[in-house]
């Protein structure tokens, strides 16, 4: 599992290193083919395969810079979006399906199901097993199909003639093609004969090529509506989350300082009663000295 | 060695600060130093705890006698977690700002290793008392390091951060000292408090203390509608800072509601779990969705710790030990995530010459948010999802909900930065030494590295944690 993810750091580190990156590919996809049947490598295996897509997708954009004004154009970045698209749900399902097989260990007590580290197989019942090999299948095929997208003119611009792009993206199929039989050969017993094992990959052959072909001719779901409608949505929201924080603490200080008021308030209150009432006293003790210098007055001296 | 831990990243803060301000060099690498000593000694802690998970190493000195306070400090299988992951961050927090700063770098590390000082006393404190002062002192570095800006919400931020920090402490200091004197036993390190305060304290005066330390918690974690502090003050707040803020300040409020309310409080608890499942639930959605209306790293960051502890108060409302384990992977995952985050804001946003790399970093950061297999997060979403599936079949979809939109979320950064022009050749150029560069993408990988290690050898932190959690907890389902 550690070499996988050496493997992995490895290949981003040398994806620009242009002659270094034929005997990595071959390396990444003996990597990929020695995965058979557990989750958690595959997913490993997908995710490092993406990053190093995304670095090579992404290190296209200043040599087009260089020579164009206009480096990407609406078509590609139309495909790249698409492809972006399919990567994400592609993990999502990895996500949901991991999660899912892990629920489901804990529900049904198995035992030896370690699905935080390594996801193993063989799942309860034949149903569940199917659902597994159905959702297992979908990412590596969704993976490969957004590369499919991509391969030509945005990918790896260094090799002539998109040599490097086309034997990336033929080996990416053999290995996804490869991870999926070995997958329906573990989930689902009835897929182990020769005759399954030809349908499995014609049929996962077929997928790849129809998934690449509707990316460039169906009509995109993500940018009119999610990525139109949510953004907005959250943006009410976080103004809605600010203008209630800065109210909520405009009521806190104000009564903050109402309270404050009313308490100086209250001590001047008291103070000036003790005022009042020292002065009274005062009175009272000068009307009470006054009163007996007048008797002493009056009786001369001699009360 | 307890007090040592505690108080040394204390006097090297005094340390730091007779340093001349203008040897900025040595300030930055002593600082470097100074909190890896604490990282060593949490680091020697671990092989006791992986022969034996049920050990707990405590220190005891005498202090206020009259009181029944006692100074009690002690390690066990909960928060020696938190301990590690606190002094990595600081450790990164001291890596990440380089040299380059300026003068008011000593200045700053003082205080950060102030901060960690007291966020490592509050962990290790073992009675009612000590922790309340711990956690006190935790709450006054923030003010010291909020940057001066003259902007219009500069004043709030330090008035909302200043009535939050003081309804908190006030709350949970009423809620310890009624606990404290009702029991008048000052250290929580057993399950044996849980058959004390179901001797001793009523119903009512369970939920009241549950009530005064779940607002004390839930103002720090935050919950939504509690929550308003968090994005005002994180814009005002250097990436180093909210390293700490998401290493030790935000953990710090989960491992006590762990300790004082749901290992002590049964009743309570159990009359309280669908408040706090409903708590989660409000986290996650309104998380999730306000992230998705920002593009400011900070209050982007302030939103994705709401997702995050709403799955974790999901997870821990279950009352099972996979959700408190669940809970506990939540929050690593949280801070390895959000840590790593604001690194690579910090490398985008200050060197133009990465042309080929911010990809590739949003997309790891993407994969952390996601909580992808092979992550530290995937673990704790496994394990969360799980019990929360077992005992809130209906709020499980809101996990799935949250998800989905963080996915969308991060669909529409990468796609921004596919559609956007490449960078100029001619960025920012930061010739000091060590760059911001080195600080930002040394931590950055430290941090996938640690995230990676911990995703896939998770049964070495669960062997710890399962059965110290079981002991604190002999009630758990």
């Amino acid at each position: 599992m550690l070499l996988l993810v050496f493997l992995i750091a490895v290949a981003i580190q040398v994806w620009s290193w242009s002659w270094a990156t034929y005997p990595f590919l071959a390396l990444l996809m003996l990597a990929g083919l020695s995965i058979k049947g557990n989750y958690m490598q595959m997913a490993l295996f997908w995710q490092g395969l993406t990053w190093a897509g995304y670095l090579a997708l992404d290190s296209h954009r200043p040599r087009y810079q260089a020579e164009s004004e206009d480096p990407l154009g609406a078509e590609e970045i139309h495909l790249a979006h698409r492809a972006l698209t399919w990567q994400i749900i592609a993990d999502l399902i990895l996500l949901c399906t991991a999660v899912w097989l892990n629920t489901l260990a804990k529900l049904t007590n198995v035992q030896g199901t370690n699905a935080l580290t390594s996801i193993p197989l063989p799942i309860i019942s034949l149903a569940e097993s199917k659902a597994c090999f159905m959702l297992g299948a979908t990412f590596p095929i969704l993976k490969i199909g957004s590369f499919g997208l991509t391969h030509g003119k945005l990918l790896f611009p260094w090799t002539d003639g998109n040599t490097y792009a086309r034997l990336f993206w033929v080996s990416g199929i053999l290995v996804a093609t490869y991870q999926v039989v070995a997958l329906g050969h573990i989930c689902v017993p009835a897929l182990q004969s020769l005759e399954a094992t030809i349908i499995v990959v014609g049929s996962a052959l077929a997928a790849i090529y129809l998934l690449t072909r509707a990316g460039y001719t169906l009509p995109s779901l993500w940018r009119p509506t999610l990525r139109g409608l949510l953004p907005p949505v959250g943006g009410a929201i976080v103004r809605w989350d600010h203008r209630v924080s800065l109210r909520a603490l405009d009521i806190s200080m104000s009564t903050l300082q109402l309270l404050g008021n009313a308490c100086i308030g209250f001590e001047d209150r008291w103070l000036h009663a003790g005022e009042d009432l020292l002065r009274a006293i005062q009175t009272i003790a000068r009307l009470g000295n006054r009163s007996q210098n007048h008797t002493e007055h009056r009786t001369g001296g001699h009360s | 060695m307890l007090t040592t831990l505690a108080f040394f990243p204390l006097g090297a803060a005094l340390v730091l600060l007779v340093i001349p301000k203008d040897n900025v060099k040595v300030i930055y690498g002593l600082s470097i130093l100074m909190t890896c000593i604490p990282l060593l000694m949490v680091l020697y802690l671990w092989p006791a705890f992986i022969e034996d998970a049920t050990l707990s190493i405590q220190e005891t000195t005498e202090w206020a006698s009259t009181t029944g306070v006692t100074y009690v400090l002690g390690v066990d299988g909960v928060n020696l977690p938190f301990l590690t992951i606190l002094t990595f961050l600081a450790v990164l927090a001291s890596i990440i700002p380089g040299p380059s700063t300026g003068k008011g770098l000593g200045r700053r590390s003082a205080i950060l290793l102030a901060w960690e000082s007291s966020l490592l006393g509050a962990f290790l404190a073992q009675d009612y008392v000590l922790f309340l002062v711990f956690w006190a002192l935790s709450t006054v570095p923030i003010y010291f390091l909020m940057e001066r800006r003259k902007e219009e919400n500069a004043l709030a931020a330090a008035k909302t951060y200043t009535l939050s920090s003081l309804v908190s402490t006030t709350a949970l200091a009423a809620g310890l000292l009624v606990l404290f004197s009702s029991l008048m036993e000052p250290v929580f390190v057993s399950g044996e408090l849980n058959d004390l305060a179901a001797t001793y304290l009523s119903p009512a005066t369970q939920w009241w203390i549950f009530l005064a330390v779940f607002v004390a918690c839930g103002l720090r974690l935050p919950i939504f509608p509690f929550h308003i502090w968090l994005p005002l003050t994180m814009s005002r707040l250097s990436t180093s800072t909210i390293m700490i803020l998401v290493g030790g300040f935000i953990p710090l409020s989960i491992y006590c509601l762990l300790r004082f309310a749901l290992a002590i409080l049964s009743d309570a608890v159990s009359a309280f779990s669908l408040i706090l499942a409903l708590a989660g639930l409000a986290n996650l959605l309104f998380g999730s969705l306000a992230s998705l209306g920002t593009d400011d790293h900070h209050r982007k960051a302030s939103y994705q710790i709401m997702i995050y502890t709403g799955t974790a108060l999901l997870a821990t409302a279950t009352l099972t030990l996979d959700g408190i384990n669940g809970a506990l992977f939540t929050m690593l995952a949280m801070v390895l995530a959000i840590a790593y985050s604001m690194s690579v804001a910090v490398l985008v946003s200050r060197n133009a010459n990465l042309d080929r790399w911010p990809l590739v970093l949003y997309g790891l950061d993407a994969a952390l948010q996601l909580r992808l297999p092979g992550f530290v997060g995937f673990v704790g979403l496994a394990l969360a999802f799980s019990a929360i599936f077992r005992s809130y079949r209906s709020l499980s979809l809101a996990v799935i909900g949250a998800l989905l939109l963080t996915a969308i979320d991060y669909g529409r950064i990468l796609s921004q930065i596919l559609a956007s022009p490449p960078p100029k050749e001619s960025g920012v150029a930061d010739s000091s030494w060590p760059s911001l560069t080195v600080g930002a993408g040394t931590v950055a990988t430290l941090l996938i590295l640690v995230s990676v290690v911990l995703g896939l050898r998770s049964e070495l932190l669960l062997e710890v944690l399962t059965p110290a959690v079981n002991q604190i907890m002999p009630l758990l389902n």
